[in-house]
């Protein structure tokens, strides 16, 4: 044995020997960035995780991440403040036709692209030609409405509209300007006619835009990294980050690592209370209080039994606990009133709210005619295994309706399980809790995206409302041009969801993510700190030119 | 000339294996619910949209034809589509397999190694405290699963004492121009010793991680077959001859305890494709697993097929290989 032991320390001092001839660590940067943190000497880098892949073409991706990456890399003609007001940004002005059907936009001058080279109106309708043809991402917008864009000189864009689109402006944000001769460059074989694939294969991994940062690196499960561009026409400021980097990284365990190592500036919004309160208790860590429109729903399935009754479907909304979710659950979330968040342009701030109790819950089953046969109609609710804080909603309504004799089953789905689930009313779940974020910010954006019916059996719709009246309505406000009056129909479209009770509406949901307040000036989460509006805009919260590093 | 005809006939079969397999998994990817073309594009994509999506991929066909289409193009290299990374399947697997393929291998190299030597130790000195350490050690190592490994070595590596990089293949700011897809060997072509370092560095926690339930088992194998053998008369007359105990362990004892060991170490290795999955979402590592079960989730079918295809090559592979092996170290299996 004593032979075996001389093998071993033999063994041990070689491992030492070769391991530390490896050289230094691959993380000796960030360490060393770490213990500068606030000297002014750290790289400028905002690291944030996100999921992967994501597309960051503006024709195709359409997801928060993806929405986010567009605003740091793209333009469009009018951009979201900080609380959502939409301020012209590559357009200097625009016209609208008195009949509403042509909108004329005069471009900034002296915008440069990423290549160099000058943005045009010539691009500009591009790029929303394409989007049109294209019929993903963001198309949904305005495929319904515009029927073509046309450069009418250097400077001046006509928006050609297949019918009136009153938040046309507003949706704007949602366009993205290409560089059309760098497309054009780039085509390969495709559908498109002429235009082959219209650049989708080139933009998978480079750019085209003429946005404040520009791709330098794409790893399509990995990581994208992109640069600031030097002659972004709205310049810099000393502190803003250099680089930024969407990382793929989900395991909570990973990221506290990162956090504690300085390694990651912002995590994604989909962390629980738990691993958000372990990070915020680590020094020059904070967690934002962001309300960026998004609702948290519990989306009752009206065209199968028992949710398929309005007055089951009430005393559900009465089971609900909401008291306990925005104390405990979603610590400081506001109880939503009705399906628009107070973040939009036109939610009706009189609308009537549910409350917990259990009295009215049974007044209302006594009404339904289910209430004889509660046991033969067990009833299930499904909730995102991504999203763990969404069980304990699950749990809660559970004991509620066990005390008015209701069986409620809890399911944990995958997300994509989720989205194929809701294919046909048969294959969706009672009860389905989704907060899908929306697109401009107008109530018009929300109650389109969640109540009509042609969004019946996506992810954003697991109700089955398919109610004409209310399908009428939304198109009627969309299509109305004068925003006041547009603003009185979106109030009368909450009034009669409110009546048709198709959702628990629960709370307004914050976007809660961790970041580096000890080095990282982040506007919009100060916003939220403060108890202010932020942009009811997917993505919005994540545009870093305004971030800056703290000296 | 009969070990060549032996591997012929193997590979022979390994055909139409590969054949049916792919029959077999192109019809349950093509049965997992939801629509594909909607998976693709987005829920809000246009009617249009999806509707060309049909068409392009043949989706409006009924399954036999669009396996046949499906076929022709796979014999050409050709899979399709990604529909996550948007992207030719072919191109996807290019560049995570080489990942996947050089942490698992990394992985055996320790499981041969630690395995092997810890069960010669052991073996060699049965009932000692060494013995009862490794068997008792050994005993967390099984039951441990490498994910669980995998967050305590980060937490310690990382965070308690940092000197090993949390995420990732490489240290942003290394490049290493793409050869052969495996940075290890990449980097060496290209003499960037860097960047070998910081490769190898990337690689020992979730390889370690990988590696020790592997390692655990072999060495318990390992140990008992040795102590089998150990017993035998042969062995005892071997030793009595005077023939080194060295030797003796090395020829008549290890040599036929390893047959065994290497057919075990040899499933676990072609294993760790599909198992490496948990390893790969915690270290952030770009491999094939994360991509086939986030095909899976996602509903992106020709990914599935080639996902499922390449495990089940590296199957019928190592399959093969432990064929040969285990013939060469025990002649009676040729027989």
């Amino acid at each position: 044995m004593k032979k075996m032991g001389k093998r071993w320390l033999a063994l041990f001092l070689m491992s030492v020997m070769v391991f530390s001839s490896c050289g230094g660590n691959g993380g000796d940067e960030s360490k060393a960035e770490s213990a500068t943190a606030g000297t002014g000497d750290r790289e400028k880098i905002v690291r944030i995780t996100a999921s992967f892949p994501l597309q960051s073409d503006p024709a195709i991706g359409s997801n928060s991440v993806e929405a986010a990456v567009m605003f740091n890399i793209y333009d469009s003609l009018v951009f979201p403040d900080v609380d959502g007001t939409i301020v012209p940004h590559l357009a200097e002005k625009w016209d609208v036709s008195e009949d509403g059907m042509i909108y004329t936009f005069q471009i900034r001058k002296g915008v440069k692209f990423h290549d160099g080279s000058e943005m045009t109106a010539e691009d500009v309708a591009f790029s929303m030609n394409r989007l049109l043809a294209i019929g993903e991402g963001f198309s949904y917008l305005f495929v319904p409405y515009v029927k073509e864009a046309v450069a009418k000189d250097d400077t001046t864009v006509e928006f050609h509209m297949k019918q009136t689109f009153g938040p046309f402006v507003s949706a704007l944000v949602r366009m993205s300007v290409l560089n059309k001769d760098v497309v054009m460059a780039n085509l390969a074989e495709g559908p498109y006619g002429e235009f082959g694939d219209y650049g989708k294969a080139y933009l998978l991994t480079a750019d085209a835009g003429c946005g404040p940062y520009r791709i330098t690196e794409v790893s399509v499960s990995e990581k994208m990294t992109a640069e600031k561009f030097e002659d972004y026409y709205l310049g810099w400021g000393e502190n803003n980050p250099e680089k930024i980097q969407f990382v793929a990284v989900n395991d909570s365990a990973t990221i506290r690592t990162l956090m504690s190592n300085r390694e990651l500036e912002i995590t994604d919004e989909w962390q629980s209370m738990e691993n958000l309160n372990t990070l915020s208790a680590i020094d020059g860590i904070d967690v934002t209080n962001m309300y960026t429109g998004a609702v948290v729903n519990l989306e009752m399935n009206t065209k199968i039994a028992p949710t398929d009754d309005i007055h089951f479907r009430k005393a559900m909304s009465y089971l609900m606990d909401y008291a306990t979710v925005t104390s405990s659950i979603y610590p400081g979330a506001k109880q939503a009133k009705g399906p628009v968040s107070g973040a939009y342009l036109g939610r009706d701030e009189d609308l009537f709210q549910y409350s917990y109790d259990l009295e009215k819950a049974k007044e209302e089953l006594k009404k339904s005619p289910y209430y004889d046969q509660l046991s033969n109609y067990p009833i299930t609710i499904e909730w995102s295994a991504d999203v763990p804080d969404e069980e304990k909603i699950c749990l809660l309504l559970q004991q509620a309706c066990s005390q008015v004799g209701i069986t409620l089953n809890i399911q944990k789905s995958p997300f994509a399980t989720l989205i194929a689930n809701v294919a046909t009313p048969e294959t969706t779940s009672h009860i389905t809790i989704m907060y899908p974020s929306d697109s401009y910010n107008e109530a018009g954006s929300v109650l389109a995206l969640r109540y009509h019916s042609t969004t019946s059996g996506t992810f954003t719709q697991y109700e089955w409302l398919l109610n004409d009246d209310i399908d009428a309505a939304i198109e009627d406000s969309l299509q109305t041009l004068n925003q006041e009056e547009r603003m009185e129909k979106y109030k009368k479209i909450q009034q009669d969801l409110i009546e048709l009770c198709p959702t628990i509406w629960v709370c307004e949901w914050a976007e809660m993510r961790a970041y580096q307040s000890g080095y990282l000036y982040w506007p919009e989460a100060e916003q939220g700190k403060n108890g202010g509006t932020n942009a009811p805009i997917m993505g919005r919260s994540m545009y870093c030119r305004t971030m800056e590093f703290r000296n | 000339m009969k070990r060549l005809k032996y591997i012929l006939h193997r590979l022979l079969w390994s055909v139409f294996v590969l054949f049916g397999l792919s029959i077999l998994i192109f019809c349950i990817a093509r049965v997992i619910p939801g629509d594909a073309a909607t998976m693709a594009l987005g829920t809000r994509a246009t009617e249009e949209a999806k509707e060309l999506y049909r068409e392009q991929n043949h989706l409006n066909e009924p399954i036999p034809v669009q396996y046949v289409y499906w076929l022709k193009s796979a014999v050409q290299g050709d899979f399709g589509q990604s529909t996550q990374t948007r992207r030719a399947v072919s191109s996807d697997v290019a560049e995570f397999l080489p990942a996947t393929l050089e942490l698992i291998l990394f992985a055996a190299i320790l499981e041969i190694v630690g395995g092997l030597l810890l069960g010669v130790l052991c073996a060699r000195y049965a009932g000692s405290w060494f013995d009862n350490l490794i068997r008792v050690v050994s005993y967390v190592g099984i039951s441990v699963p490498a994910f669980v490994w995998a967050i305590l070595f980060m937490l310690t590596f990382s965070f308690l004492i940092p000197i090993l990089p949390t995420i990732g293949r490489i240290s942003a700011g290394i490049t290493v121009p793409p050869v052969t897809g495996f940075l290890l060997i990449d980097s060496l072509i290209a003499g960037n010793f860097q960047a070998f370092g910081d490769v190898l560095k990337h690689l020992i926690m979730p390889g370690t991680a990988l590696a020790l339930a592997g390692i655990a088992q072999s060495a318990r194998i390992t140990r008992g077959s040795m102590l089998e053998n150990v017993e035998k008369d042969y062995v005892g007359s071997e030793i009595a001859s005077g023939m080194p105990l060295r030797r003796v362990y090395a020829r008549y004892i290890l040599r036929p305890a390893a047959s065994p060991t290497v057919a075990i170490i040899a499933l676990d290795i072609a294993a760790m494709l599909g198992n490496a999955f948990l390893v790969e979402v915690i270290y952030s590592y770009p491999g094939i697993s994360k991509y086939g079960i986030n095909a899976i989730l996602n509903k992106d079918l020709n990914a599935i097929v080639a996902v499922v295809l390449v495990i089940g090559v590296t199957f019928l592979i190592v399959n093969i290989l432990v064929d040969i092996i285990s013939s060469v170290l025990d002649p009676r299996i040729r027989a």
